[in-house]
């Protein structure tokens, strides 16, 4: 009692955390505890996609009928998935802003690890909404080919090339996984997404109209093919990847989910 | 610190630090901050609002970078090895913050436990219920006090070798705070960890003490042990007459001038052992008052050699007193203490 | 603030250093009789706790008191009075503090020795019956 036990314990370097798959694990937790309503609406939404596949299965309607409700489904819930992807991000951070993240920085988990390890464990809910739109898809393709042949989503009334094949799935996924680290890489960097975002795109668009309105064509071509519509443009590839895929999206949209990555990896490791 | 006989003599610090320097773009936080930390030890660094007491943590965990300077924590620097420095610390922090208001303090525990391979439950148990957690409440719905309760649990429950602590006892009332002090003395005894504890509140935790630190405006005013304050810094009181008497080492206070820049930064003498130095010219630290015929002063400098100057100089010596570590603290902040740059 | 634990109570604003001030109190608490010889003292962690210093003070007072023979410290079962320990002279050792104490005090308010023994005999309840100083010791035997 009187000295004997009183051995300060220096050897540091017996102490350690826990491992980055442990992180991510400790982060999902958390993430279901904190949003047991996002969890819930995910549920819901993919009962909603069970009983259509369901019923596009069972042939319960005829054809022109499914077809009309596939395209208006799937308009929506394109939009819907890279819209959450962006924006999911903002609740991931809300309680993590810059300069407010010492709860996590005083663990011992390295800084980088940390952060990366709950952007990983916030993926998690946006791939689940991939998987469950893809498995619908799957469904349809394969009672109803005829629902690639017409022109798209927009235009003809099915599903265009849209989750055809594996390059169709890929292009998707990269698109998605490239809309949530920009969405989680405005988070992490500014504390919020969807103001920075809609800055910029409502910059862009400014600059586009303001070069039209001056008639200089070359200025216009650049922001349009340089930012909307250019194969390699962040328009194509991170809000309309899912809508307007043609095959040429695939390598834009992982080459900005790949450089994005990078981006966030620089970033989860800056002190504050 | 007392001299522990089971502990080798070429036991590394707890803590060094060397002149570090952190400045914000508006602000210089830490100026060349230099001290240690023997290792068992309870450090108490003091200072006001603002003087870089929470910047000095924040670097000592790597959660704020410095321009320059060395910082050790047990033999590693922070920048460099995140992950054993941070194990190795329970970190009580100055705000009462938690990112995940909606979990249940349960859960709360639960999610610090999985971060610490060495969190004892049962410790934890224990803590828990000398506390009074309201284990079943959500973190958003906890008064001021409890959050505190609930983060030191949080920072005891893993048996850390080292405690940094910031401002312990904010937001609890004075029950509260009373076992909070008694908690922190027997995690002491239990484990031996090596603890700094930042205060600007000195009163209520000098009983622990054993080193003090008084830091201002970023630089380290003193850095040393509570027994050597004992030895070496006096109250003086003595008859006040129409010329005052020269104060020994010249006056601290040119014109109202704060202390001198040149006076910040001396070159200690390695040679030159701390107390040698102050027994031979005591130097004035604080004119304290002088009212109703009596002055106060506050002296650094052994009891023989102020003995010594007071007869010399003529002085009608009323009492000496040795301070307390909080009226020590008091003494090095006043206006016009002298600042020092002296490390040991 | 004074902080007890049993007899034994303290003052971190006591201008002496808390380890002196714990050797003091154990040192009275033998005097007095309420700590007898061969009586356990706290454990460094309880005595710590309720007084809320630092654990090293406490062992710092320990020490101090094994080195003057009033308590001896047994590996593993704690601190005790020593069995051997004469009380008289412990009594002796708590009444020359006090007298120095004092002295400082009245030093302080001007006051010569003399001046203040002769206050300290004047004070002193009249004695009708002039018998001999008790000998302390004289309790144990009876």
């Amino acid at each position: 009692m009187n000295g004997s036990a009183r051995t300060p314990a220096i050897h540091t370097s017996e102490r350690g955390g826990p491992s980055f798959p442990e992180v991510v694990r400790i982060h999902l937790r958390i993430l279901v505890r904190e949003f047991p309503v996002a969890w819930i609406a995910l549920a819901g939404l993919g009962l909603i996609l069970l009983i259509l596949s369901l019923r596009v299965w069972l042939g319960a309607d005829a054809l022109g009928e499914v077809m009309l409700e596939t395209q208006i489904t799937f308009t929506a819930l394109a939009s819907i998935v890279f819209l959450f992807a962006l924006l999911w991000p903002d609740a991931v951070w809300r309680n993590l802003p810059p300069g407010g993240r010492e709860a996590l920085d005083v663990l011992p988990v390295a800084r980088r690890t940390h952060r990366l390890g709950r952007l990983l464990a916030g993926a998690v809910l946006p791939l689940l909404t991939y998987l469950a739109v893809a498995l619908v898809a799957a469904t349809l393709h394969l009672t109803l080919p005829a629902l690639q042949d017409a022109s798209g989503p927009w235009g003809g009334g099915g599903t265009g090339p849209l989750f055809t094949g594996l390059s169709g799935w890929l292009t998707v996924l990269g698109g998605l996984a490239a809309t949530y680290l920009i969405g989680s890489f405005l988070a992490l960097r500014l504390g919020r997404v969807l103001l920075p975002f809609l800055l910029f795109w409502g910059i862009a668009t400014a600059l586009h109209f303001l070069f039209m309105s001056l008639g200089s064509v070359v200025g216009t071509e650049i922001i349009r093919i340089g930012l909307f519509e250019g194969a390699w443009s962040p328009g194509r590839v991170l809000v309309t990847a899912m809508v307007f895929d043609d095959g040429a999206t695939l390598l834009p949209s992982w080459a900005w989910a790949v450089g994005l990555l990078g981006l966030v990896w620089w970033e989860a490791d800056r002190r504050e | 610190m007392l001299p522990d006989p089971t502990r080798p003599p070429d036991t590394p610090p707890a803590l060094h630090l060397e002149d570090v320097v952190k400045r914000y773009p508006s602000v210089v936080a830490l100026s060349g901050v230099s001290f240690e930390v023997p290792p068992g030890s309870v450090t108490l660094l003091a200072g006001p609002n603002g003087a870089g007491k929470t910047t000095l943590l924040r670097i000592l965990l790597d959660l704020a970078s410095r321009q320059s300077g060395r910082v050790q924590v047990f033999d590693l620097d922070p920048v460099d090895a995140q992950v054993p420095v941070r194990a190795a610390t329970g970190f009580l922090p100055e705000e009462l913050d938690f990112p995940f208001p909606m979990l249940r303090v349960r859960e709360v525990l639960d999610f610090q436990s999985r971060f610490r391979p060495t969190w004892d439950p049962e410790y934890a148990e224990t803590l828990a219920t000398e506390l009074e957690l309201p284990r079943n409440q959500r973190w958003r719905e906890l008064s001021k006090g409890q959050r505190r309760r609930v983060q030191i649990t949080a920072a005891l429950a893993h048996r850390p070798p080292l405690l940094l602590l910031d401002e312990p006892t904010d937001g609890l009332d004075p029950v509260g705070r009373e076992r909070v002090l008694s908690l922190l003395a027997t995690h002491l005894a239990e484990t031996g960890a090596t603890a700094l504890y930042c205060t600007h509140v000195v009163a209520e935790a000098q009983g622990l003490a054993d080193r003090l630190v008084v830091l201002k405006r970023g630089q380290v005013r003193v850095a040393e042990s509570v027994d050597t304050l004992r030895r070496t810094l006096f109250r003086i009181e003595f008859r006040g007459g129409e010329a005052p008497p020269t104060p020994p080492g010249g006056d601290p206070t040119p014109a109202g001038t704060g202390p001198s820049p040149a006076a910040t930064d001396p070159t200690p003498s390695a040679a030159e052992p701390t107390l040698q130095r102050t027994d031979r010219t005591p130097s004035l630290i604080r004119r304290e008052g002088s009212q109703m015929g009596s002055e106060r002063w506050v002296l650094r400098g052994s009891e023989e050699a102020i003995r010594g100057w007071a007869t010399d100089t003529g002085l009608d010596l009323l009492s000496l007193d040795t301070l307390t570590p909080a009226e020590a603290v008091l003494a090095y902040l006043s206006p016009n203490a002298p600042a020092t740059g002296d490390p040991r | 603030m004074t902080l007890s634990y049993g007899p034994l109570r303290v003052n971190p604003s006591d201008p002496r250093p808390l380890y002196v001030q714990i050797v003091d109190e154990v040192r009275r608490a033998v005097s007095c009789g309420l700590l007898p010889p061969g009586d356990s003292l706290p454990s460094v962690r309880e005595l710590a706790g309720a007084l809320r210093i630092n654990p090293n003070t406490v062992l710092q007072a320990y020490r101090e008191l094994e080195r003057e023979g009033v308590v001896e410290v047994r590996r593993g079962q704690g601190t005790f009075v020593a069995p051997g320990v004469r009380s008289s002279e412990v009594s002796r050792e708590v009444a020359r503090e006090l007298a120095h104490r004092c002295l400082r005090e009245a030093a302080r308010a001007g006051l010569s020795p003399d001046a203040f023994m002769e206050a300290l005999h004047e004070a002193l309840p009249p004695t009708p019956d002039p018998a001999p100083a008790p000998n302390p010791d004289s309790d144990d035997a009876s």
